[in-house]
Formats: structure tokens, sequence, C-alpha cells
């Protein structure tokens, strides 16, 4: 796109609804597209696994991975091939979810730990009692809580989407 | 795309004094001008981070016999990213002092406002910085302004080319807005203090993170036209334990055990950057900005308690903001 530049999160939300279209006829150019999100994601990596908002590395410093950022990747690969990529940043995640309180990090990492059918129960259990629905201003925010919980009653939305 | 930096650079480095770039940025295209005859600036030491900062504050602003009585005082602290051991934030112990000594001086109502530009959960910013807990002590609102609601707004300069911009309701209806920056070196614009603070106000929710459009724009071009809109009235600078080399996220932390006040945000940050041990006129925004947001020359600031007193070190900064660094201690000002 011109007169914009590619960082995590809008590409993982680029390739996630992207891999979720349906009846597109120009296929040849979303599966293009998508291969250059997936490319693009690894290449931001941060070295200990995850993503941080852009660059992984800058000026030769590593930076620390985003909860966030690393989750909504996570989701947009699902349906890659296995790597070290993911690996590494599922390990990271699972680490990050011990320290987590914030409700949008916290229900992100929830959603994509659990759609790579890592346990998450006891994240759940805690995150509904960090959280107070009615104290949440933020719709984005309550939308992914609300996503976290569903998951609770088997119902996570980015697994379902990726097996159908 | 791969962001290329020497892109933000070329428009940003204003360093090359005849450059094409330069010459442009240095075109009057300002339709206001806020630029006092004279501003008043004050250093005061704080060794630490204590509760005896609201003392400090309590004391420093008395020098400026500010008249806030009946006003909605918004402060801006500068909340980015949180990260262990980076002093990347302003001090919540800084803003909570604020909060107290505004509503001590009468102010209607004093909110705390940021829009983080790098982390998007501004929440977990609050949480893990320990502002949740400080502005809780002090009973203090907290406004999110990446998702507040906007309003259309058109620029009073026109440096970037842009024509408007979505901000904040919060920040548009404030009497008095307060910039309380981070005293930082920045690896793309050079320094991060009062002017370059105020990118927080600009919303993610609709121009995304680390505020897009801004650095595709230009980030010296930018705070010009956002400092031209947002007018702000005073500035509290936690200079106590600044950060050098690579900022704004990984520098080191450099103690000046300082806070710095002002009532101009262009002579705030010429003061700053002299702490820094640079010279503020060869950073393009603040050499801009004395053209109407503010003063910049020493003869025209009143330092009204301690003296500015350059490092015999400068800062350190990334490679290509090195022409900054004033080496020695005899800084003159243009």
């Amino acid at each position: 796109m011109p007169e914009t530049v590619s960082w995590v999160v809008p590409t993982a939300y680029s390739i996630l609804a992207l891999k979720h279209s349906r009846g597109i006829s120009q296929q040849n150019l979303v599966h293009l597209r998508i291969r250059r999100g997936v490319e693009m994601l690894y290449d931001r990596i941060c070295p200990e696994g995850g993503w941080n908002a852009g660059n992984g590395v800058v000026y030769g410093f590593p930076l620390a991975p985003h909860a966030d950022a690393t989750a909504l990747a996570l989701l947009s690969l699902l349906s890659e091939p296995p790597n070290h990529f993911i690996t590494s940043s599922l390990d990271w995640l699972e680490q990050r979810a011990e320290t987590c309180f914030a409700p949008w990090s916290f229900a992100w990492t929830i959603l994509a730990l659990d759609a790579f059918g890592l346990p998450t129960a006891l994240l759940t259990d805690r995150l509904s009692s960090v959280v107070d629905p009615a104290e949440v201003n933020d719709c984005g925010t309550l939308a992914v809580v609300s996503l976290a919980f569903g998951r609770a009653a088997g119902d996570n939305a980015f697994r379902v989407a990726h097996e159908t | 795309m791969k962001l290329d930096r020497r892109t933000f650079l070329t428009a940003s480095l204003g360093l090359a004094a005849g450059t094409s770039t330069t010459a442009l940025l240095n075109r009057p295209k300002y339709h206001v001008t806020r630029r006092q005859p004279r501003s008043r600036v004050a250093i005061l030491g704080a060794e630490s981070y204590s509760h005896k900062l609201e003392s400090i504050l309590q004391y420093g602003l008395g020098l400026f016999h500010l008249d806030v009585r009946g006003k909605t005082v918004l402060l801006k602290p500068n909340l980015v990213d949180y990260i262990s051991g980076n002093h990347i934030n302003t001090h919540p112990l800084l803003v909570s002092a604020a909060v107290q000594c505004f509503r001590r001086l009468g102010a209607k109502s004093v909110l705390v406002g940021e829009g983080p530009g790098h982390q998007r959960d501004t929440e977990l910013v609050l949480l893990e910085s320990a502002f949740s807990e400080a502005l809780r002590q002090v009973k203090a609102p907290f406004v999110d302004l990446n998702r507040d609601e906007l309003a259309i707004t058109p620029l009073l300069a026109g440096y970037t080319g842009m024509k408007r911009l979505w901000l904040p309701r919060t920040v548009l209806e404030a009497d008095f807005v307060v910039s309380m920056p981070k005293v930082k070196t920045h690896h793309w614009s050079g320094v991060t203090l009062s002017m370059k603070n105020m990118f927080g106000v600009v919303p993610g929710a609709k121009y995304g993170w680390p505020k897009n459009i801004l650095h595709w724009k230009g980030i010296q071009e930018s705070i010009l036209d956002l400092c031209a809109t947002v007018p702000v009235h005073f500035v509290i600078a936690d200079a106590i334990v600044a950060m050098e080399g690579n900022g704004p996220l990984n520098g080191h932390p450099r103690p000046l055990n300082r806070i710095v006040l002002a009532d101009d945000p262009v002579a705030a940050d010429a003061t700053c950057a002299r702490l820094m041990g640079f010279d503020p006129t060869r950073i393009t925004h603040i050499r801009i900005g004395a053209q109407f947001l503010g003063n910049a020359s020493i003869e025209r600031i009143d330092q009204i308690a301690e003296a500015v007193c350059a490092p015999a070190n400068p800062f350190e900064v990334v490679p290509e903001f090195q022409p900054l660094r004033v080496k020695g201690s005899a800084q003159r000002d243009s």
C-alpha cells in the first residue's frame, strides 16, 4: 500500500482476513498476499520468539515481544506448517501469560494459546478474576475478552475458522 | 515494504543546512503565532523519585504564578511502553505530584491523558509501569487518548501537508495542557521532549500504532503541525533519570537529577537539549518552532531557578545524530 509501512499487527489482521475470505475471484493474488505477509512476520520475529510492533532488532538491539502482537501474529500463522518461529513464539507467550494481567493482551494470549491446542483453563479462570466487564470502557477490549471467555465453553472463533 | 529509517531521517534530520529538505522546512508554514517576547524556565534539583517531588513541584509552580482556577487541566505524560529496568516513561510519582499541585492551585479538574505510541495495550503500560496504582492513590482519572471520542481539527501549520487531523475531544476541550515528557534521546528525531511528547495525542485507533501517518509525513514536520494546533500551556519535564543512546525505548539511564518547568514548550525543549549537551538549533523542530511556537534563544529565556549547566559529556546518541552533541562546555547559542 502506498504511504504506509508494514507493522506486525495490521499484517496479522490482514492475513487473518485473507485466509478466511471466501468467494474471491482472484485467489492467486490473495494467496500471493498471504505469502508476502507470512514472510514479513517471519522476517520481523524477535530473537527470543514473539513479535514487537515492527522490527525485532533495532540498531543491533533485540526488542522485547509484545503479548498482543505475538498472539495475533500466531493466530494468523495457525495454518502454517510447524516451525521454530511458531514454537519459540508459543513458548514465549506461555511464559508471558504468567505475568500478564491487562485484559486486552491477556485475552489475546488465551485465544492464541488455545488455538494451538495449549492448556488455557487456568488462564481463563484468572482472566475472569482480573476483569470486570462492567469496568471495561473500550469496545475492542470487551470484544476480545468476550471471545476469550467463549473459549472456556469450547468455542474459539479462530480455531473454528481455521478448521472450516 | 520494509520501513527504511533513512526515509525518516532524510526528512527529520535537519542537520545539513542548505539541503533542500531543510530549506523547505525553513519556509514559514504556520497560521498561528504563540511565541511570547520572553519565556520562563525553572530548572529544579530533584535527587530521586520520592514523595518529596510534590513539595519541589509546588515550589516550582509557585514561581510561575499560574492561574488555573476553575480550569480543566490535562496532564500529558510520556507513556510509550513498559520494559523492565528501562527508564522509558515519565515517572508516575511526578505525575501524581502534579495532579495534587494543580488541584491545590484551584483547577476545576485534573485529568491525565495519553495515547501510547508503541504499545497498543494502554492498560498494560499503566499496570506494569505502576501508573494505575499511582493514579488510584490520588484518585485521578485517566483518559486513553488512543481511544477517546474524536473531532476533526484543522491544522494550524502546514509542514506535513495535511490539512486536518482527528484529535481527542479531551485534549481539544482542556483549558490548560501540560506536557510532561521524559527527557530522552530518540533514534528518529534526535530528542523526545515536550513537543515530541504531543505525538501521544494523536489517536492510535484512527491512525494506527506507532502513529503511522506522522512517521510517514515526517516526524519533525508532524511535531510542528501538532504543537501549532494543540497549544502546550506548560511543561513539566522529568529529567531526574533521563535516557541517552538508542532512545526512546532502549537507551541507557542518564541521571540528571532535575525537573524542568516552563511556560513555553520551545524554551523547555531548548533548555533540556542544553542540559543534554546538545545544540538546540541543530534540532529541526526546536529551530523551526522558535519562529512561531516559542523561544529557543538563551537571550529570550529567563531562567528563574538554577542556571543551565551543560554536561561535560553530552548525551550519547545514535550515529546519525552525533552532530547534535556540543563538545566541551562552551556552548554558544545562535
